[in-house]
């Protein structure tokens, strides 16, 4: 699931599936040293690596990391947006048009895009001729769960 | 007066009401501390360096809510407590070590012990309440947390696993403190940190027998409890083959030598105290143990 995700960004293959790790509804990044100390210890992990994203329903919710990942690939499809239109869509928002300042890689209507604000990636939406339906926006930390105390 | 304000008068500590000043942690995992300070002037954000916290700054003005921007978002800063900060620069993790964060929700030290690893090594980092997992995954997630694996077990029972690290943060459960806490006087009972002391005790002596010979283990509460405090590490150095040194700070009391007509062995001295009013942070104790 998290490779078709990745196709509608990109072809470039920029996580080799061996160090992609599933466990259970989500996916990490792993590096080879704490894979094998994961691998002899008694009990599942909860949390190992990188957070690339996990399954809610049919769709994947990609993590920060994956995110950035994608950002630093040349082929994906990217729309960088203002200031204004980035808070915004960290609130959920769609982006309208008018506050796009730049595509790369050409998206067209029905193409997954990437959100930007200069080199920071803010999540991603669909290409559309009015506007990018906001997908997923990393205002979700904020909307996940009620902070709890250190 | 409560119960607690008396014991502190024995301690030789009139506690006073704190106001504490908002701190943030920059986390150079994602963004460098010039890149974030001059971001955030831009914004109307004055931010003052904590003198005694490595990655620390006060937050003096801020026109927004920290914790609802960007910089937030993409995971440049975390809140966190400047006296919180402490426990991770006293254990000094470096990168390439093997480190182990035994109780780790919501994980704001366990992603400090990350980026003083740089992100290299291996952090195990365990949590038993697993209703405070998605606050720990959060965290990690959004901090840039890649050379962590997250058990959701008890600690203690850790030893069975056969594992030995470098170095050891226990930050452990406790009562909390007055400052920390509205009306945290009349909240709370003695009987806490009786009930506290077993899963300490429990812990610590975990955490030493998992710590390789030479290994420094870093103890912390936000207790002014000495039965929480230096009780525990007293009753550590005369059980076990470890020694209290030196933490490093200039900041805080050193640790109490007598509770209560209690003498304590004379190393528990080299631990901190933080009195709130004294240090102006919340109330805090950090004590740094050697295995022989
Ligand atoms: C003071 S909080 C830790 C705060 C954390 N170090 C941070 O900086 O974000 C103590 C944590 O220990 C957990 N805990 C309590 N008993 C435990 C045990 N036996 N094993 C592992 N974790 C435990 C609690 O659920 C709580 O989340």
């Amino acid at each position: 699931m998290i490779w078709t995700f990745i196709d509608r960004f990109t072809d470039e293959e920029f996580i080799r599936e061996d160090d992609a790790y599933q466990l259970g509804d989500e996916w990490y990044l792993v590096p080879q040293q704490l894979f094998k100390l994961g691998k002899d210890l008694p009990r599942q992990p909860v949390f190992v690596g990188a957070f690339l994203g996990r399954k809610r329903n049919d769709y994947v919710v990609p993590g920060v990391a994956l995110l950035d990942l994608l950002a630093r690939s040349r082929k994906t499809k990217k729309v960088f947006v203002t200031d204004k239109a980035a808070w915004l869509f960290v609130c959920k928002k769609n982006v309208i048009t008018a506050s796009i300042t730049k595509t790369e890689n050409d998206p067209q209507p029905g193409d997954w895009v990437l959100v930007m604000l200069n080199d920071e990636c803010l999540g991603f939406g669909e290409f559309q001729k009015d506007d990018v339906k906001n997908m997923f926006d990393i205002g979700d930390f904020l909307r996940r769960e009620r902070p709890i105390r250190a | 007066m409560s119960v607690f304000e008396k014991r502190y008068h024995e301690l030789g500590y009139k506690p006073v009401p704190v106001v504490l000043k908002p701190s943030i942690r920059v986390n150079t995992l994602r963004c460098s501390e010039p890149e974030l300070f001059s971001r955030l002037a831009a914004k109307g954000v004055v931010l003052e360096k904590i003198p005694f916290a490595k990655n620390g700054y006060w937050v003096e003005k801020t026109p927004f809510s920290l914790g609802a921007s960007i910089e937030y978002l993409r995971g440049y800063l975390t809140p966190q407590e400047a006296a919180a900060q402490l426990p991770v620069q006293v254990l000094d993790p470096k990168p390439g070590e093997r480190v182990l964060d035994m109780a780790a929700a919501p994980g704001v030290k366990t992603s400090q012990i990350c980026q003083w690893m740089q992100n290299k090594g291996e952090l195990v980092a365990v949590e038993k309440n697993n209703r405070r997992l998605p606050g720990l995954k959060n965290n990690l997630e959004r901090l840039g947390v890649s050379n962590c694996i997250a058990f959701n077990t008890d600690a203690g029972k850790l030893v069975e696993w056969t594992l030995t690290f470098d170095k050891i943060l226990l930050d452990a459960p406790c009562m909390g403190n007055y400052v920390k806490e509205k009306d945290w006087f009349g909240k709370h009972s003695q009987k806490e940190f009786v009930r506290n002391n077993a899963t300490q005790k429990e812990l610590i002596s975990a955490a030493i027998t998992m710590l390789k010979p030479g290994g420094a283990l870093v103890y912390s509460t936000c207790s002014l409890e000495p039965e929480e405090d230096e009780l525990i590490i007293d009753w550590a150095v005369r059980k076990f083959k470890v020694r209290c040194v030196q933490t490093g700070l200039t900041i805080g009391n050193p640790g109490l030598t007598t509770v209560f007509d209690k003498r304590l062995s004379n190393e528990v001295q080299l631990c901190r105290r933080f009195w709130p009013s004294k240090t102006q942070t919340e109330g805090f104790f950090i004590a740094k143990l050697v295995k022989a």
